[in-house]
């Protein structure tokens, strides 16, 4: 299984994840997961893939930050 | 600069969380060096009991302020007073160079929060505002000043007086709240101050074993119960009658019924909430704690003023954020003894109210991450994900754990550990330890008292509609009522012990 490695963010309105030398701009998760798959489809065809994601906690206001130092990371398997 | 939690050790330089438990642990490390007869803490500053008429009447700074310990005597009260000044500003200045804080900002907000601070520390303990006609520790400053009226609030009046110039530089002189902000941390350093009373827990171990350990277990307990109540109540109103939707009624729910700011966050990470979502209730729930941390010591240490132990831990399942808990607990402390003192003439011991407040909501502040992580499971099996298989990586629960609590955790066992195996040398320790737990931690709780006044703006209430008349309902007539029923059960009937 190949890992591959992202980070993501928030800017107000969308998600903006960067990695593996792509940036995806979405309104929702669900639509970053599926432009993800594409993406996947259209640069390596088929395997089997896990995606870490890692929140860029830059992205919270400072005063906020404080008080939690961690919003999420995830992780997504994909097989092709 | 990028701030992303990839590996066990990220953010263990950088983020505010470790850095209270450095500090704290630093601190404490230099009260034990009195195990080898090694005095390197007794320089800190600390107020005195003093009378208005009788310090115009001949003024010396020895009459409010000296060291803290007697082999520092001979020390200048006001050179102790920038000693202490000078070893907070350049230790903290360290922390908030890796937190990468403006430096320069930082350094100008913290002289200016620092020396507010202690301005209202010692207007604080002037007589007629602290002192209590009734003997304390030998003394009855009450006759001894030959006072003809008091307010007898005790030490809660340097913290009611911080807390006031706090609120009134964040609602009034905005521009300057602004200059200072940068050094406003109250987390941070409720958070240091909170490590430091790991120390005062030990002692009180030594003391009272048991109590201690039913005070902790209880704690827990209650904590465990809260939870399990408070949540789905508040979830299920947010969505039956304010109709909120499901993001936000779990984020709300979370920020009321569990830990605040953390907790919102924790909980709209475990559900990948839109980030805008915990940030405006985090508004909302840092200025409701506001009013509770007001409203609360006052009310509870008036309607029941026998049971300080249910009152404390009742604080904790209701005061959100640690700030706010800390420094309502250290209010209840002080209003519940004062009151006790002048009623009976028997002085409980200072700092188990404030422990019984701390030790829920260090339970609580614990089962942050395994809450989040078992709605982060919820959440990804109800919404099905139809691209990719999602789980929920383990670390998850690491990295909301909070790493002040484990240094707390660690201060008490290393005194647990001293108690065991070398109870000839605990005499020795307990010299700097008291120091350590006195002088620095209270010196964190003040610098927490201004802080959080100088952070808290009313305005931002504004706007907040539905949500804030959910927070206030929820608050008020689920969370307060059952939370001083669950502390009852669990706590009633427990008294601290008489100080000698």
């Amino acid at each position: 299984m190949k890992t591959l490695h992202y980070d993501l963010s928030y800017d107000q309105s969308h998600w903006i994840c960067k990695g593996d030398d792509v940036q995806f701009r979405v309104a929702d998760l669900n639509d970053l997961d599926m432009e993800l798959r594409n993406y996947l489809v259209k640069k390596y065809q088929k395997g089997n893939f896990k995606i870490k994601m890692y929140f860029d906690f830059e992205h919270f206001p400072l005063w906020l930050r404080q008080y939690m130092a961690h919003y999420f990371n995830r992780e997504l398997i994909y097989q092709l | 600069m990028q701030q992303t939690n990839k590996k066990w050790y990220s953010g263990m330089f950088s983020n505010e969380d470790w850095w209270s438990a450095w500090l704290g642990l630093f601190f404490f490390a230099l009260g034990l060096l009195s195990i080898w007869g090694l005095d390197v803490v007794g320089w800190i500053a600390k107020p005195k009991t003093w009378e208005f008429s009788n310090l115009m009447n001949d003024f010396s700074w020895s009459k409010i302020l000296k060291t803290s310990s007697k082999n520092y005597h001979d020390l200048h009260p006001l050179l102790s007073l920038f000693i202490t000044y000078f070893v907070f500003l350049s230790l903290t200045s360290i922390g908030a160079y890796f937190q990468k804080l403006n430096i320069k900002k930082y350094i100008t907000g913290f002289t200016v929060i620092f020396f507010l601070t202690w301005f209202a520390w010692i207007v604080g303990h002037e007589a007629h505002l602290s002192a209590i006609d009734a003997l304390v520790k030998k003394h009855n400053y009450y006759k001894e000043f030959n006072l003809t009226w008091g307010l007898q609030l005790g030490g809660g009046a340097s913290y009611m007086l911080a807390l006031i110039i706090g609120l009134l530089i964040g609602n009034f002189f905005k521009g300057f709240a602004a200059k200072i902000k940068e050094a406003a941390k109250p987390e941070w350093f409720i958070k240091t101050g909170i490590v430091l009373l790991g120390i005062k827990l030990g002692m009180m171990t030594m003391k009272a074993a048991g109590f201690t350990y039913e005070l902790t277990l209880a704690g827990a307990a209650a904590a465990f119960v809260a939870y399990l109540l408070f949540w789905p109540i508040v979830y299920y109103i947010g969505r039956k009658y304010f109709k909120l939707n499901r993001n936000s009624a779990a984020v709300l729910s979370s920020g009321i019924s569990i830990c605040g700011v953390s907790a919102s966050i924790a909980t709209a990470g475990a559900i990948k909430a839109k980030p805008v979502i915990p940030i405006a209730v985090s508004t909302l729930i840092l200025i409701f704690a506001m009013f509770e941390l007001v409203v609360l010591p006052p009310v509870y240490t008036n309607l029941a003023p026998n049971e300080p132990i249910v009152n404390g831990a009742a604080m904790g399942m209701t005061v959100k954020t640690d700030g706010a808990d800390a420094a309502a607990g250290a209010i209840l402390d002080e209003l519940m003894i004062s009151k006790h003192l002048k009623k009976t003439g028997e002085h409980w011991e200072e700092g188990w109210i404030l422990s019984a407040a701390l030790l829920t909501k260090i339970w609580i502040d614990i089962f942050i991450g395994i809450w989040s992580f078992v709605l982060a499971w919820v959440w990804i099996r109800n919404v099905e994900n139809k691209t990719a298989k999602e789980k929920i990586p383990k670390s998850e629960i690491w990295f909301r754990l909070p790493k002040f609590v484990m240094a707390y955790m660690l201060v008490w066992v290393i005194y647990l550990g001293l108690m065991y195996f070398f109870p000839d040398v605990l005499s020795y320790a307990k010299t700097g330890g008291n120091i350590v737990q006195g002088s620095f931690r209270k010196l964190m709780f003040m610098l927490t008292f201004l802080s959080i006044g100088v952070i808290t703006d009313f305005s931002k209430l504004r706007g907040m509609g539905r949500l804030a008349v959910l927070y206030a309902i929820a608050l008020f007539a689920i969370i307060a009522p059952i939370a001083y029923a669950v502390a009852y059960l669990f706590h009633h009937g427990m008294l601290p012990p008489v100080a000698k």
